[in-house]
């Protein structure tokens, strides 16, 4: 029997200690076989919605966040979930089956023909101005501030070289270029106009501003 | 209720929020509904039949209804007023022109069953096994607290 309270339920996702498995699992059985269960699950802004990130503010949302990896999501038969940021928002994704999850790990490429397939009934640059496959690709790695809070919870990961020592999960071979290594100057050929110029050579299937990215 | 800010190239901005009581429960930005809908309705196979929670707004409404495989959507909502309302002050926000070319509202669409969560528990009952492909759901907006009538007339002074 499925017990159901909605405005319970909203609660349940906001404050840790309203969280009842009874409102994740009724979610959870009217999912089909490879259902996803997306949330907007934490507003990094103080509550009168103007643009500050606080550090208490964020650690409050991380708790929330976490409380719900822990505690719900696995236990009811979720068996991915992923969390992403944008403009300061958190996002958590829950996927019943494991195939979905491979394909969160496509490349940009990939997901450009995905946007492209799924879209391609209109004009693809007025109906989506955000998101692209670069941005969606972005969300594979944690946001900088997200893992902080989350090694500082959890110390014994924080000196596991396979999770907050490893690198913010970059691939340790290809070189990540920042954005300072970028500027802006007017060429000196003749009629070239201004150009965006580096700093040092730029190697082949190395990333741009990768770090600054996330 | 609408706040106006200043653009990179100086002109005004609106920014709509729409409040209930002492709640905020939605505002209009565009990358927020993008990335929350987008990841998940590319991830799934065959994405069908969607539920939507608690998007008072309807922007997360109005990205789901950009796919054109999307055949139904169920979209809960408090109640009737808040659709009314919306529909009548979001004015573009709410109609999804871009892509909507036939309906006047992204409400009238005719994939949309809107649903006020008085009825909630009975539509749940009944759905589990109606497999639904993706939900979402707004889990922030409508529970957040705090005075927000107080503090409206600052958070516009601010970016006047």
């Amino acid at each position: 029997m499925v017990c159901f309270v909605p405005l319970k339920f909203l609660a349940s996702f906001r404050h840790p200690n309203l969280v009842d498995d009874r409102h994740f699992s009724s979610v959870y059985h009217i999912l089909g076989a490879c259902g996803i269960l997306t949330l907007h699950a934490a507003n990094l802004e103080t509550k009168i919605g103007l643009p500050v990130l606080t550090w208490n503010a964020f650690e409050q949302s991380n708790q929330m966040m976490w409380s719900i990896f822990d505690q719900h999501l696995f236990s009811i038969g979720f068996t991915n979930v992923v969390e992403y940021m944008e403009s300061r928002k958190q996002f958590l994704m829950a996927m019943k089956c494991s195939p979905t999850r491979s394909k969160w790990l496509r490349n940009e490429a990939e997901w450009n023909v995905k946007i492209h397939q799924r879209l391609a009934h209109s004009n693809l640059s007025s109906l989506i101005s955000f998101i692209d496959g670069a941005s969606l690709m972005q969300y594979q790695f944690p946001a900088h501030t997200v893992e902080e809070s989350w090694c500082q919870k959890y110390p014994f990961f924080g000196s596991n070289i396979s999770s907050c020592g490893a690198g913010h999960g970059f691939d340790p071979d290809i070189t990540d270029i920042p954005p300072s290594a970028f500027f802006v100057q007017h060429s000196t050929l003749v009629n070239g106009g201004r150009g965006v110029f580096t700093t040092q050579p730029i190697a082949k299937n190395s990333t741009i501003a990768l770090g600054a990215c996330v | 209720m609408s706040c106006p800010s200043t653009g990179i190239d100086g002109s005004k901005i609106f920014k709509q929020k729409v409040m209930s009581w002492d709640k905020m429960m939605s505002d209009s930005r565009n990358e927020y509904y993008e990335a929350i809908v987008h990841p998940a309705l590319l991830l799934h196979d065959n994405p069908r039949r969607i539920v939507i929670m608690n998007d008072i707004s309807g922007g997360i409404l109005c990205e789901v209804l950009k796919y054109s495989m999307v055949k139904e959507v169920i979209f809960m909502i408090p109640n009737a007023e808040i659709v009314s309302l919306v529909g009548e002050y979001s004015g573009k926000w709410n109609a999804c022109y871009s892509f909507l070319a036939n309906v006047t509202s992204r409400y009238d669409d005719s994939r949309v069953q809107i649903h006020y969560y008085d009825d909630l528990t009975d539509w749940f009952h009944k759905s589990v096994d109606n497999h639904i492909d993706v939900f979402f759901a707004d889990a922030t907006m409508y529970v957040s607290t705090g005075p927000i009538p107080a503090v409206l007339i600052p958070w516009c002074a601010l970016f006047h």
